[in-house]
């Protein structure tokens, strides 16, 4: 069977001046990208990505990435994204998450990854508004996945022990 | 049934090679025929290209030629991004790959190359 193969790369970005949401296009993401593996792995790197490689999903209050690319040569691709310093003049990084064959996995892997956050988040709580929010959204992500609680009520006197 | 036992690649590969000018009249030292080979490295292979090593064995200044010694995981991009550089400081250049051997004791007579004096 033919058919182009590629593997989707999933990363974080990370902010020097965390801010709620910075304006960045794909566009701008595509040509940090290309720059990079081009410094990295020269001519040769930038020829055989460049048929394949896509920025297909930016979401930039979550501040997530993915890349598509080429299954034979992600590997290029994985190994220049830690030389991305800036986009423009915003000093940022690009904190890879996971590798995946389908958007589907990625998606999967999101989350699952993101209820992860919600539990370090809730470590980092400072006011008690905060941290029933937290639990709130933690309920909802549980509640979706495994259907245990038909009737759930969100009262105020519902204390969660710390 | 015969049972083949491979001992993999050799370890190095020597390689005889000459850098050609289309003007005669440019001198080139080892450490900058050195330098004009990490360049082609750099522009064919980007950064990980320029991290494999390349030795310069000998050196014959006046006619540019050389014998380079590399590691088998760099032979072929080594090779290869001789054969693609052209432009040196914007003077056209190329290199010219004589020979090619894992020993370094076939580079030792070239039969293409030798010259028998006639009287």
């Amino acid at each position: 069977m033919v058919r182009f193969k590629n593997r989707y790369l999933l990363c974080e970005l990370v902010l020097e001046k965390d801010c709620l949401v910075y304006p960045i296009e794909q566009k701008e993401v595509y040509y940090v990208v290309r720059q990079a593996i081009e410094r990295c792995h020269g001519d040769y790197g930038a020829g055989v990505t460049q048929g394949g490689m896509n920025v297909k999903y930016l979401n930039v209050y979550t501040k997530t990435v993915l890349i598509r690319v080429r299954r034979e040569y992600y590997k290029l691709l994985w190994s220049s994204i830690p030389f991305i310093k800036s986009i423009g003049r915003q000093k940022l990084f690009f904190h890879s998450l996971h590798i995946g064959g389908t958007i589907r996995s990625c998606q999967k892997f999101l989350v699952k990854y993101g209820q992860q956050q919600l539990a370090v988040l809730l470590q980092k709580c400072k006011t008690q508004e905060e941290r029933k929010a937290v639990q709130r959204a933690t309920i909802h992500c549980t509640w979706l996945k495994g259907r245990n609680f038909e009737n759930v009520k969100h009262n105020e006197d519902d204390d969660f022990s710390d | 049934m015969k049972r083949i036992v491979s001992k993999g690649p050799a370890d190095y590969f020597y390689l005889k090679v000459s850098l050609e000018f289309t003007e005669d009249d440019i001198e080139v030292d080892v450490l900058l025929f050195k330098a004009i080979i990490v360049k082609a490295l750099l522009t064919m292979y980007g950064e990980t290209g320029t991290a494999m090593t390349v030795d310069v064995l000998k050196y014959n200044e006046d006619r540019k030629e050389a014998i380079l010694r590399v590691h088998h995981s760099g032979f072929s991009k080594l090779w290869s991004a001789l054969t693609l550089f052209g432009y040196y400081s914007q003077k056209q250049c190329a290199f010219r790959v004589h020979q090619v051997s894992s020993c370094l004791m076939a580079l030792a007579f070239n039969s293409r190359q030798h010259m028998v004096p006639v009287n």
